[in-house]
């Protein structure tokens, strides 16, 4: 157990390195570059001089190897860099944005799993009659939702129907949990629904398993259902597997939260994201992508490792 | 249809486990009536994008009304535009025909291109293990952990906003999860005995894995191919919202729905169609998928 | 037993649905939040003040001692708008986008402003007279005494002078991109106490404007002069109606009133009205359009590309807002590489121009309502003089437009040109038009290529010349046909690429510029367009852009004129909220 957590958490060193090589690469396929976002008009260039100014300024004029020690070196240092637009240091972006975005994935799990396990479960405690039926019909509607347009449907509806939208203003949780609820709430069910469309297919399969072990079997041919036994094994059957999904999804849930955080002006890592990408604001954009595959990353270890100690207890049990 | 021409040609040199495969995809689909039900809709609705041309005598990128037109309304030189027009007045239901292959071409080949590489990648990185499998994890690890749509936006950024671009784009998405399910599935395959015995007997590298390793992974890639067709379609959606997929004037579902937006007021019913559509295709791509996976699936092998 | 399961299963989805069914009321109450009722129905106004005489052109009210508070209850509250983003510097001269000054410029004061209510006369600001030299090469500026930086220092000439040094010799990198003319200053002399002169290098009456313009602000030295620079939301110290008092990049912006403003109201009311102005972003349109409908926020900002959205809000809102079209949009047209083949031959341009039938455009792009539809335009869009002229030129007119259209096909067949590619920003806005311009040339028998890219990308293709037509939307932000040639068409202004003006346009501009009456203006400008569409053919105008559109909620009150047009100009002086006002 030991040696496998050592190896793990050693791992992450090389895996950082590819990423921060990626992010690097992925920034500079783009075409144009922040000169040319910067000194222009209604997409016209206001001078050469000034994009010139521009590109000298920011090292864009050297080659690459050289950028790209210049970068590795950076963050050898520990600097994420700064925006090569607003001047912002990298890590002041990060810490402004990172709680909106992963207060919304995490909320996005929690309503998918609200939503998955008892149906799930449902699902394969009625396998093949109507509920399960109606279950994996809908689950598989849910998957198939395009989530801005479930989004927007959503803020529509309740336009609509209640004369409500979320609040305009962004605060930290700590400060307006309940403003911060509102304004996370409509993005988040845009989201967990496709999440909990997985979670649910993902719990009736786990539990059809559970269902069918022997002595499961046994005790149902004896005519015996042992509630008890099967309670114990389906939750923390049901529950595991979903935080595996979660840490396995969760780069897809980012996905959403890039979408929908534009949508419901959150600002998130996404809009930032997408901000730095249509500006080219490389030191932004490779520092967000770095930072936001670095806690991904982090994020499935730990669940991972979780995930071996728990599963052991209860192979043991 | 290309779910089932995959796997099979795949598998042509044995020909008996062609006809069993297909005989078993029949018999499932026949136990499985969501499935079923699945693979009607989806014929009706390759059907509807085949007649393109032939249901509708307007061009789909021919402004013929005015702007979000509404349903059975008359064009500027009386067109009847059945479905109404969209943000430019074009008629939603020739452009459904239209953007749906479009959408169709790229829900099939982003997965494809995708499931594909992975499987490769994920079998050579088993098979080889060592050093090879270390270093090719390292990357599958990077892939898996970066949002797809990060990934995406500078893929088709830099190739320009083709269709082509698109579909590079959303195979990214798929090729480093692909890549860990068949890798851990060959995993158990190569410890097998016969696997061994093959190797024991001296045969080529290339052999073992083209052969027993390839064949044997095939159910494995088939579900991942099918759950990715309906996520590349929506995932198109996606990147088009963002401004980035399937450039005009070449129509998709997504960037209907997309460039709809805008319109919403006017009448609800130019982003409500293709936003149904959607909805409706990737549906019946998930039950058809869903069904064949409980098939496939080795753990739930014979209890569907 | 299994009944037992079930029970517990089914518990768990209803302790599921609860959790689902208290979001939604969480959502739905809203807490203490006394917004959450919608947009009050307001019957009628109340009555605005009667319109005050205007004040001379050159001569401001003088502050008077006794500012006694109104009685119609102008005084206090305050406005939330939402606007499509907000800035992305705290030094908004750097930026050339228009929702920089939208956030920003009620923190600062010009040495004169633009009359709202026009968009063109000039008044009085940081200036109370002015006059322009002899040689029409100068201005002098009068500059008022007693006013006061936000942060208590006196403003001086000093202060002015480096403002301007700073646009005319600009630190490296950076510009005003929208005034660039500001370039061409070559002397700022301070001529005593209260006077200023600011010479520059053309004979020019209409040189003025820019300092006028919304970015032609006087800034603070000793703020942006301190280490950092314009690096935080503190720094933004001006002398303007409003004090910047808390703000968040690219999230909102709130001001407070400036207690020691300098301008009074034409009735003596001291401005501003309002005790506080926030501007927060909302860029997507459905949500800017939901605050609105749920009185979050009091004014939805669309930019010309989002006037669809917002016409079709208007219209499902009913009454409960008012529209107002700000005109100071400009004109969409398309560019013509003049680099390279095939459009550095005059004829292929001209070809081009003719082929353009700017009535269909008009009749393609309208809204499903039938109103709003875009204007066929010349080269000037909305302060083209002869705008109203436009449907009756040769080529445009329904009765002469097939032989128009047969020269240009003679033309095009001359050159062999049968169709172009044309690069077009991958917004929808823009597709849209570029979608229909290609509609409108296949009516004419050209075929034309889409090549979409996004802002930068195109930015390179322009910076390489390679490309054949590219697809422009300028804003205008001066109001003289002189300035909008120099800043958009000529080769110093800033569509690159484009042919080279016949030497004639020189000899008309400078004649345009030194007219001092009006009639020679006309005549000049006439010529100019004259020869544009005939000589030069810069480009192909498409149409006038649909100006930029406020939705502002009925408890939102004005004195007349100052809120309605040219909505970007002013600077909420003056505008007050009723009773009604949830923030009242």
């Amino acid at each position: 157990m030991r040696d496998y957590i050592i190896r793990r958490v050693l791992l992450l060193i090389p895996n950082l390195f590819i990423l921060a090589t990626l992010t690097f690469f992925l920034a500079r396929v783009l075409p144009g570059d922040v000169a040319l976002g910067l000194a222009t008009v209604d997409g016209n260039i206001i001078d050469q001089e000034t994009v010139q100014t521009i590109r000298d300024r920011l090292g864009l004029n050297d080659p690459l190897p050289v950028q790209y020690a210049r970068f590795m070196l950076q963050l050898l240092s520990g600097d994420l860099g700064h925006s090569d637009v607003s001047d912002q240091s990298v890590a002041t972006v990060v810490a402004h944005t990172a709680e909106v975005t992963f207060l919304l994935a995490i909320l996005s799990v929690f309503i998918g799993a609200a939503m998955a396990i008892p149906f799930g479960i449902l699902s394969a405690m009625m396998r093949g009659r109507w509920p399960d039926q109606i279950i994996r019909t809908f689950s598989a509607v849910f998957l198939a939702l395009p989530n801005f347009w479930l989004g927007i449907l959503l803020l529509l509806a309740l336009v609509t129907w209640f004369s409500w939208s979320p609040p305009i203003f962004n605060e930290t949780f700590l400060d307006a949990p309940v403003a911060q609820f509102q304004r996370l709430i409509l993005p988040a069910v845009a989201i967990g629904t496709s999440f909990a469309a997985v979670a649910t297919r993902l719990t009736r399969s786990t539990m059809l398993e559970v269902l069918n072990q022997d002595y499961i079997r046994t005790a149902r041919a004896k005519g015996l259902f042992p509630n008890r036994v099967i309670i114990r094994h389906a939750l923390p059957n049901a529950v595991l597997p979903i935080i595996t999904l979660s840490a396995l999804l969760f780069a897809g849930l980012l996905n959403g939260a890039v979408v929908l955080e534009r949508i419901f002006a959150l600002p998130g890592m996404g809009v930032e994201i997408v901000t730095a990408t249509s500006e080219r604001d490389f030191q932004l954009l490779q520092g967000l992508v770095l930072v936001l595959g670095a806690f991904v990353m982090i994020w499935i270890l730990l669940i991972d490792l979780i995930y071996v100690a728990v599963d052991k207890r209860i192979q043991l049990e | 249809m290309a779910t089932v021409e995959t796997p099979s040609d795949a598998v042509s040199p044995k020909g008996k486990t062609r006809n069993r495969f297909i005989a078993a995809i029949w018999r499932a689909t026949k136990s499985h009536p969501t499935g079923m039900v699945g693979l009607v809709m989806l014929i009706i609705i390759l059907l509807f994008i085949l007649s393109a041309g032939i249901l509708t005598p307007h061009k789909y990128d021919r402004t013929l009304s005015t702007k979000a037109a509404s349903m059975m309304s008359r064009g500027f030189d009386d067109e009847l535009l059945i479905l109404g027009g969209d943000e430019l007045g074009r008629d939603i239901l020739t452009r459904l025909q239209h953007a749906g292959r479009t959408s169709f071409v790229i829900g099939l080949a982003a997965p494809l291109l995708g499931v594909t590489l992975g499987t490769i990648i994920g079998i050579v990185s088993a098979y080889r293990g060592g050093i090879v499998d270390l270093l090719v994890q390292r990357v599958v690890d990077v892939l898996i952990s970066l949002p797809g749509l990060v990934l995406a936006m500078a893929v088709t950024l830099a190739l320009g906003f083709s269709v082509w671009g698109v579909i590079v784009a959303l195979s990214l998405n798929v090729v480093g999860g692909s890549s860990r399910v068949v890798r851990s599935h060959a995993l158990t395959q190569s410890q097998l005995e016969y696997v061994q015995a093959a190797r024991a007997l001296g045969a080529s590298d290339l052999r073992i894995i083209f052969r027993h390793l390839l064949p044997n992974s095939m159910a494995v890639s088939l579900v991942l191919f099918t759950v990715g067709v309906g996520a590349a379609i929506t995932a198109e959606a996606g990147l088009s919202f963002l401004g980035l997929g399937v450039q005009p004037p070449t129509p998709s579902w997504g960037n209907m729905l997309t460039f709809a937006q805008q319109y919403f007021r006017f009448g609800p019913h130019i982003a409500v169609i293709p936003g149904l559509t959607i909805a409706i295709v990737v549906f019946a791509i998930n039950m058809v998928g869903d069904s064949l996976r409980d098939v496939l699936d080795p753990h739930l092998r014979g209890r569907g | 037993m299994q009944t037992k399961l079930l029970k517990s299963v089914s518990i768990l989805s209803v302790i599921a649905v609860a959790v689902l069914a208290m979001s939604v009321a969480i959502v739905a109450c809203g807490g203490e939040d006394p917004t959450a009722t919608p947009v009050p129905v307001q019957p009628t106004a109340t009555q605005a003040p009667a319109p005050t005489e205007a004040p001379e052109p050159t001569a401001a009210p003088e502050p008077t001692a006794a500012m006694a508070p109104s009685s119609d209850g102008k005084r206090g509250g305050s406005i939330i708008r939402g606007v499509s983003v907000t800035l992305r510097a705290w030094d908004y001269n750097t930026e050339p986008v228009w929702f920089a000054p939208q956030s920003l410029q009620r923190h600062y004061s010009n040495l004169v402003r633009f009359d709202p209510a026009d968009g063109s006369t000039i008044l009085p600001d940081l200036a109370s007279e002015w006059s322009i030299g002899d040689d029409a090469k100068s201005v002098t500026f009068n500059i008022r005494d007693g006013v006061k930086w936000h942060d208590g220092q006196d403003l001086t000439l000093e202060d002015i002078k480096w403002t301007f040094e700073r646009a005319k010799s600009p630190p490296e990198g950076e510009r005003y991109p929208r005034i660039t003319a500001l370039l061409t200053i070559t002397d700022i002399t301070i001529v005593d106490d209260n006077n200023i002169t600011i010479a520059y290098e053309n004979t020019n009456a209409d040189f003025i404007q820019n300092f006028a313009a919304a970015w032609g602000i006087v800034l603070a030295p000793h703020v942006m002069e301190q280490e950092g620079g314009m690096n935080s939301a503190e720094r933004v110290v001006g002398t303007g109606p409003f004090v910047l008092d808390e703000a968040e990049m690219e999230e909102f912006v709130t001001s407070r009133s400036n207690p020691d403003y300098f301008l009074i109201a034409p009735d003596g009311d001291p401005y501003p009205y309002l005790d506080e102005m926030t501007s927060v972003a909302l860029s997507d349109v459905e949500a800017r359009i939901a605050a609105i409908q749920t009185g979050r926020i009091d004014i939805a900002s669309f930019d010309p590309a989002e006037f669809a959205p917002a016409v079709g809000a208007l219209e499902s809102m009913g009454d409960a807002v008012r529209m107002e079209v700000s005109p100071l949009a400009g004109i969409n047209y398309l560019s013509m590489n003049a680099k390279a083949p095939p459009f550095d031959d005059l004829k292929a341009r001209r070809a081009a121009y003719l082929l353009f039938d700017r009535l269909r455009m008009q009749q393609l792009e309208s809204l499903p309502s039938g109103e709003f539809a875009s204007i066929p335009t010349g080269f000037f869009g909305t302060i083209d003089p002869f705008v109203d002229e436009v449907p009756d030129l040769w080529e445009v007119s329904k009765s002469t437009r097939d032989d128009a259209l047969a020269e240009g096909k003679a033309l095009a067949e001359e050159v062999g040109l049968e169709g172009f590619t044309m690069i077009v920003n991958s917004r929808s806005f823009f597709q849209e038009l570029a979608q229909l311009a290609a509609q409108v040339y296949a009516d004419s028998g050209w075929e034309i290529k889409l090549e979409v890219g996004d802002g930068p990308a195109l930015a390179e293709r322009r910076e390489n010349a390679d490309y054949m037509v590219s697809m422009s939307t300028p804003n205008v932000v001066l109001p003289s046909v002189g300035a909008f040639l120099f800043e958009q068409y000529l080769p110093e202004g800033r569509e690159v690429n484009i042919a080279e003006p016949p030497d004639v346009i020189y000899e008309l501009l400078a004649e345009l510029q030194a007219a001092t009456d009006p009639v020679t203006a006309h005549a000049a400008t006439r010529e100019i367009q004259e020869v544009m569409r005939e000589d030069w053919v810069p480009v192909v105008p498409m149409g006038k852009q649909r100006g930029s559109v406020e939705l502002i909620a009925n408890h939102v009150q004005d004195r007349p004129g100052a809120l309605g047009q040219w909505f970007n100009l002013h600077t909420w002086t003056d505008v007050w909220v009723d009773e009604n006002s949830p923030r009242k």
